[in-house]
């Protein structure tokens, strides 16, 4: 059934996926925003454990999105996954590494005896939620601005500048969408702490936080957007797959593509107003607005870069080197094969909505922190 | 009494099957030696690496003149070296060695290290045996000898996990894809220095992670399970 869908639009279908999951995993990313807010928005302990406790309980969640926003572009790209993992080794490494740090934070923050001391766990928490959203963010910029690599007739990959994808943060561009996931992050966990803890004096704090953050992350969102409207995009030729740059090129996929700029703009004012929602009214629903603005957001990011002829890996040093979502894919048996195993994937999620839904079926409050013998 | 031997039907018959399971791995050795695999053995119809290689160069040189072609635009130049390459791709890998030995693994590595991984396994089958034998007698607390060679048996499991990888990583070479793509061709073209770097990064922050892990654990174990002592 799936198997006589064309090649190309199995690839199409795949690059949905991949952006679906990879902006569920921007969703997610309110665990890392909130992971930030521990050292300056609690007063105290009792707050610092609250916010500890409350995060603690999806942490993992974020990160099984992120392996698999990873296993997917390995299954269904794994040229890009083979250039960029081979290729952009420290900014992966770099990457990992700030995950690795966060994993055991949680368990080791408040045992007894943990040898490097709580706020040493505290500092590795905040340093997953700057440093690594950071990168990962210039790594996604780079679907955009290019890439440092070029494959020979093999498609062996030969990075060709000596920071092996760390150069990626030292772009403006990148680098600002990198801050910008950074304060989105802190946005969304503001507002889902809020939406998720029971405490009278740190709510209020985590409804102004959120909104300050947004102000942050304005002047970097409107560098994005504006540079995206206006920069040189990598462009392919479909009869030939030859690569060339093409002035305004983001801007033409936009307005030949009315449903992702739709899906841009919607996902934008649902981030707005879910920050509105909990900064001017008693409600504390903000992250179910803000949460799926997020996702509409990033899908919108992802078409941009990867549909409409537009290699979503591009490569500056060599355009034809550049991937796209047909050069850069699996065998049409491969991707048929994982569309069947990808039609079990609606259950998983179900399973989980619904494990989410007892996790915070009530408020977390002090009490139950302290009186449960497994909090973090 | 009758119980008991119910409960420990099922530790003997692991124990039985794993005395079992020594004698199919020598009766697996029983096929071709590593000397018909590299010489070949005409007499078995073995084909010998050095034809292999041979056939290999011919299919990586068609490879090589099937994307000149293609680049060319040349479609008959294409085809030819498409049939020459169809013909010989099945040894592809073998094309990018040197000679015969290259193809054999580090045999004596992978030979101990598979012995030391079968010979653990079977040995932990029987100790679990022991431990459920002693623990439906509800002798267990007592049994100090067993409890102390279950507290070093832990390190005999990180001594087996290893040498299974030995096993499959070591015991693989030189192949990524057996006979199509060796090693040496898949790796990324990273250096050495990035390698020996990355693996002191992890050295050292694992190394400060484990200090954390039994610096908590200990102290968790001197809190005891009733947690009245502080």
């Amino acid at each position: 059934m799936i198997g006589s869908l064309e090649w190309s639009t199995l690839q199409q279908l795949w690059w949905l996926i991949v952006a679906v999951v990879g902006s569920l995993f921007v969703m997610l990313t309110f665990v890392q925003g909130g992971q930030t807010l521990i050292l300056t928005l609690a007063r105290n302990e009792v707050e610092k454990s609250l916010i500890v406790n409350s995060l603690g309980r999806k942490w993992e969640l974020t990160f099984t999105t992120l392996v698999l926003f990873g296993g997917a572009l390995y299954a269904a790209f794994p040229l890009f996954y083979a250039t960029s993992f081979g290729g952009a080794y420290w900014v992966w490494i770099a990457i990992l590494l700030t995950f690795v740090i966060q994993a055991v934070s949680y368990e080791f923050r408040r045992k007894p005896n943990n040898f490097l001391g709580q706020k040493t766990y505290e500092v590795f928490l905040l340093i997953n939620g700057t440093v690594g959203i950071l990168l990962v963010g210039a790594a996604l910029g780079t679907f955009f601005t290019g890439s440092n690599f070029r494959l020979n007739d093999y498609n062996l990959v030969q990075w060709t500048h000596p920071l092996r994808g760390l150069e990626a943060a030292f772009s403006l561009f990148n680098l600002s969408f990198g801050l910008f996931l950074v304060f989105l992050a802190r946005v969304l966990g503001a507002l889902y702490l809020a939406g998720n803890i029971e405490a009278d004096e740190l709510v209020p704090r985590l409804r102004t936080s959120s909104f300050n953050n947004l102000l942050l992350a304005l002047p970097f969102l409107l560098f994005v957007l504006v540079r995206l409207v206006t920069m040189d995009g990598f462009a392919v030729d479909p009869a030939t797959g030859s690569v060339s740059m093409e002035a305004g090129k983001y801007l033409d996929n936009l307005l030949s593509m009315p449903l992702v700029m739709a899906l841009l703009l919607a996902g934008l004012l649902l981030v707005v107003a879910g920050v509105a929602l909990n900064r001017f009214t008693v409600s504390r629903r903000g992250i179910w607005p803000a949460g799926i603005g997020t996702v509409l957001t990033c899908l919108a990011i992802f078409f941009l870069a990867g549909y409409n002829n537009t290699p979503f890996y591009p490569s500056k040093s060599d355009l034809e080197s550049s991937l796209t979502i047909h050069n850069a894919s699996s065998s049409h048996y491969t991707l048929t094969m994982m569309s069947y195993v990808a039609l079990l994937v609606p259950f998983v999620l179900a399973y989980i909505a619904w494990v989410w839904r007892q996790m915070d079926a009530r408020r977390l409050t002090a009490d139950e922190v302290a009186g449960d013998s497994k909090s973090y | 009494m009758k119980s008991v031997e119910r409960r420990l039907f099922l530790p003997f018959l692991i124990v039985a099957m794993s005395l079992l399971f020594p004698s199919v791995a020598v009766s697996a050795e029983s096929g071709a030696g590593i000397d018909d695999l590299v010489w070949g053995n005409a007499e078995h119809g073995i084909v010998g690496v050095d034809e292999k290689i041979r056939r290999g160069k011919l299919a990586v040189a068609a490879l090589a003149d099937f994307k000149t072609a293609r680049k060319a635009k040349d479609v008959s130049a294409g085809e030819v070296a498409l049939v020459t390459f169809n013909e010989h791709q099945d040894y592809l890998g073998y094309g990018h060695l040197e000679k015969p030995a290259d193809a054999v693994p580090p045999v004596s590595l992978t030979f101990y290290a598979f012995r030391i991984m079968v010979g653990l396994g079977t040995f932990f089958i029987l100790l679990f045996a022991l431990f459920l034998y002693q623990s439906a007698r509800h002798r267990l607390e007592d049994s100090r000898w067993l409890l102390k060679l279950g507290v070093i048996s832990l390190f005999l499991g990180y001594i087996a996990q290893q040498a299974g990888w030995i096993v499959t990583e070591v015991g693989r070479q030189p192949w990524a894809i057996q006979g199509l793509l060796p090693v040496s061709v898949a790796r990324s073209n990273l250096d050495t220095g990035t390698v020996a770097v990355t693996f002191f990064i992890f050295l050292a922050l694992f190394t400060v992670l484990l200090v954390a892990e039994l610096k908590i654990m200990c102290k968790q174990i001197e809190i005891g399970p009733e947690g009245d002592k502080p």
